[in-house]
């Protein structure tokens, strides 16, 4: 598998500004370092998500306007499927 | 980001503003006399957004409210792309109290009720920042020209990150490297607590294989302890069985060999008198003439002659008693087999008996184990040495003729006697290491436990360590990728420069400049046609400077929108023309809609607007009425 398979879970058409323009740049950049020994697909992914997730805001802005009650619904479910997993 | 409609009470000239039906892409023009309030349109816009206007800053906020007025508001509707559209509120009056609101619109005027207005002014702040991606230094530089202002950002500002879409990366930056640290305090934290939890495992000096190895040589003594037991009961009934059996086998043979003598009289018997039959049946003169001679008569007497018809019960009864010969005979071979077979079965207890006693126990124990008894043990154990040989040189060959019954009985019994006591001995023995062996299991048990507890949280403790130690690694890898992309982003934010002002330029300049060079730290050069050569900024003429920076103005804006997220976005330009001559106005009027896709949507400011220009919205600033609804 290429590494550039790897990296198909990232979605450019689902994110937008400087999150779109980052995972456009690591669809590019990770030709570049699939070709050195020590690289790691795993580490290499996750960094990219790591970053992404601090570049992509949107879902912090909207929770920004659902209700507290509703956060904390929302929030108690999560862990409850999280307990479940 | 595009304005759906704008409103304001009491805002610097306005008693009452009202703009809406505002297109989404297209020109916007706002024409007017001086003091006709054409910038307060701006200053509105920037007032809603940000809190503050270019030209008054906090100190003198105040004047934005409209004379003999107590309080200004201003109210925005905005949409990010077809989905977002949003409702942004703010007043200010002249006590300084301010209010602000943010709230999601389903559509124009419709509020969307499954989410919350926002309130609070650092909430709103944050929000609005999340939600336009742009500061106010970076809207100024960029999607609000104010009046005469024709400037580049500086080129190591926090606007000009923002339009290479890297504004962000220098917080992520710090971000990782924050938590990187705290992962490390995290690991130093934790490592005296690894180390003590190491030394407490080592301190108990559990060996893994120990416990198996006990509880191996336990059940290995308790099968042998069974089987020995097992073996001392068949024994015992053995003694005894073979006793009887050898009495039995005896009188069994004796009596086979009176049958088998008897089976060998009657067959010929039985032959004969069935031939004398056949031949009295089917050739009577013959057998009369036989008779008559074995007798030496000349006549068959009468007795004989009565006598034949009595020759075919004769021959069934002999024929009968041949096969209840032969029966019994078999009965009797049987019945040694029988016996023999028993005879067999108890020599093969005895043989496994002799095996036993002969068979070290301490061979079949796991080696440490064994010398844990012998440590253990004082003087010599049953267990370890070998019976003398001579007190079992019968042994074997009683061994060998028990099957056949030629082994005397007392001799059995002896033998079988000496095996019962020393496997009787062994076996005390067995039961007593058994019983040793259990307590050491137990011993090694409860320290197996207790390095499982002590195994357990060292696992949790290496596992924290190791979740940390791969965090650092991951930010690691994340900062090292962010600062290549950083330097991929400069440089694609460069490329898309130059091609967009490659577009524009000519446009603006009606051909004159095509080409244009924009060195790191953004300052310009044109290429001149007629020198054919690069131009500095400052050898060109003012008008064609403020036209080739109008241009850079709308790329960097290209830029930032695309770079924030904004795939339409609106711009406002207040007096741009200011140093046009008519032809460059109508030339950059003309212009402005072509240049970006993105920047869409452009409010252009200026006294008057050349009749033959496509205008898609216009407002017009009365300079004698406090009330403008467009």
């Amino acid at each position: 598998m290429t590494a550039e398979l790897e990296l198909r879970w990232l979605k450019t058409d689902n994110i937008k500004g400087a999150a779109k323009r980052f995972a456009e740049f690591c669809k590019e950049d990770i030709r570049e370092q699939s070709k050195l020994e020590d690289f790691d697909i795993g580490k290499y992914q996750e960094a990219v998500k790591l970053v992404l997730r601090k570049l992509d805001n949107s879902e912090s802005v909207k929770e920004m306007f659902i209700p507290e009650k509703q956060q904390e619904a929302d929030t108690e479910a999560e862990e409850n499927s999280n307990n479940a997993d | 980001m595009l304005i759906n409609s704008l409103s304001a009470r009491n805002f610097r000239k306005y008693h009452k503003l009202e703009i809406s039906d505002i297109p989404q892409q297209g020109l916007i023009s706002i024409a007017g006399s001086n003091e006709s309030g054409k910038t307060s349109i701006g200053e509105a816009i920037c007032f809603a957004l940000f809190g503050r206007t270019f030209f008054l800053d906090q100190d003198n906020l105040h004047k934005i409210i409209c004379w003999g007025r107590d309080a200004a508001e201003v109210t925005l509707r905005f949409s990010l792309g077809a989905s977002e559209h949003y409702r942004l509120y703010r007043s200010l009056d002249r006590d300084g109290t301010r209010k602000i609101t943010l709230s999601k619109e389903i559509a124009e005027n419709q509020p969307d009720d499954t989410y919350v207005t926002l309130e609070n002014e650092e909430q709103v702040s944050e929000a609005l920042d999340k939600i336009l991606g742009f500061d106010y230094d970076a809207f100024i530089n960029s999607f609000y020209l104010v009046q005469r202002e024709l400037t580049t950002p500086d080129p190591h500002s926090d606007t000009i990150r923002k339009m290479a879409g890297i504004n962000d990366y220098g917080q992520i930056n710090d971000e990782l490297k924050q938590s990187t640290e705290k992962n490390k305090q995290k690991i130093a934290e934790l490592s005296p607590e690894v180390e003590t939890t190491r030394e407490a495992l080592d301190a108990v000096g559990i060996d893994d294989t120990w416990l198996p190895d006990l509880v191996d040589a336990e059940l290995t003594l308790s099968e042998e302890q069974q089987r020995r037991e097992a073996l001392m009961e068949h024994l015992d009934k053995n003694e005894k069985d073979y006793e009887e059996n050898i009495k039995s086998y005896h009188s069994i043979r004796r009596s086979r060999g009176f049958w088998r003598f008897l089976s060998v009289l009657l067959f010929p018997l039985m032959i004969i008198a069935w031939v004398l039959w056949g031949l009295y049946k089917s050739r009577p003169e013959l057998y009369e003439e036989l008779a008559i001679k074995a007798f030496g008569l000349d006549e068959l007497p009468l007795v004989l002659e009565q006598t034949s018809a009595f020759l075919l019960p004769a021959a069934l009864f002999i024929t009968l008693l041949f096969f209840i010969v032969l029966l019994l005979k078999q009965k009797a071979t049987n019945n040694l087999r029988m016996l023999h077979a028993e005879a067999e079965e108890i020599s093969q207890s005895m043989r496994e008996g002799h095996r036993f006693i002969t068979t070290q126990v301490e061979t079949l124990l796991p080696e440490r184990v064994v010398q844990l008894l012998h440590e253990r043990r004082e003087g010599e154990s049953t267990l370890l040495i070998i019976p003398p040989r001579e007190q079992f040189t019968r042994l074997s060959q009683l061994i060998e003729d028990m099957p056949s019954y030629k082994a005397n009985a007392e001799e059995v019994s002896n033998a079988i006697m000496r095996i019962s006591n020393s496997l009787k001995s062994q076996d005390i023995e067995i039961v007593d290491l058994a019983r040793g062996l259990v307590d050491d299991i137990e011993q090694e048990r409860q320290r197996s436990d207790e390095a499982g507890k002590i195994r357990s949280t060292l696992k949790v403790l290496e596992s924290a360590v190791n979740k940390h130690q791969h965090e650092i690694e991951i930010n690691d890898i994340s900062i090292k990728l962010l600062q290549r992309a950083a330097s991929g982003s400069i440089e694609l934010f460069n490329k898309n420069i130059a091609k967009i002002l490659a577009d524009a330029l000519p446009k603006f300049t009606q051909g004159r400049y095509s080409k244009i060079h924009i060195a790191d730290d953004l300052s310009v050069q044109v290429y001149s046609d007629e020198k054919r050569d690069y131009m500095d900024f400052d050898e060109i003429s003012s008008g064609t400077q403020r036209q080739i920076m109008l241009a850079l103005r709308m790329a960097m804006s290209e830029e930032l929108a695309k770079n924030t997220g904004n795939e339409q976005q609106f711009i406002y330009l207040d007096e741009p023309f200011a140093f046009f001559d008519q032809t460059r106005t109508h030339a950059t009027l003309e212009a402005l809609p072509q240049v970006s896709k993105i920047i869409s949507q452009i409010w252009v400011v200026a006294q008057e607007f050349p009749d033959d220009i496509d205008v898609d919205k216009v407002i017009y600033c009365p300079e004698d009425s406090a009330e403008l609804i467009v």
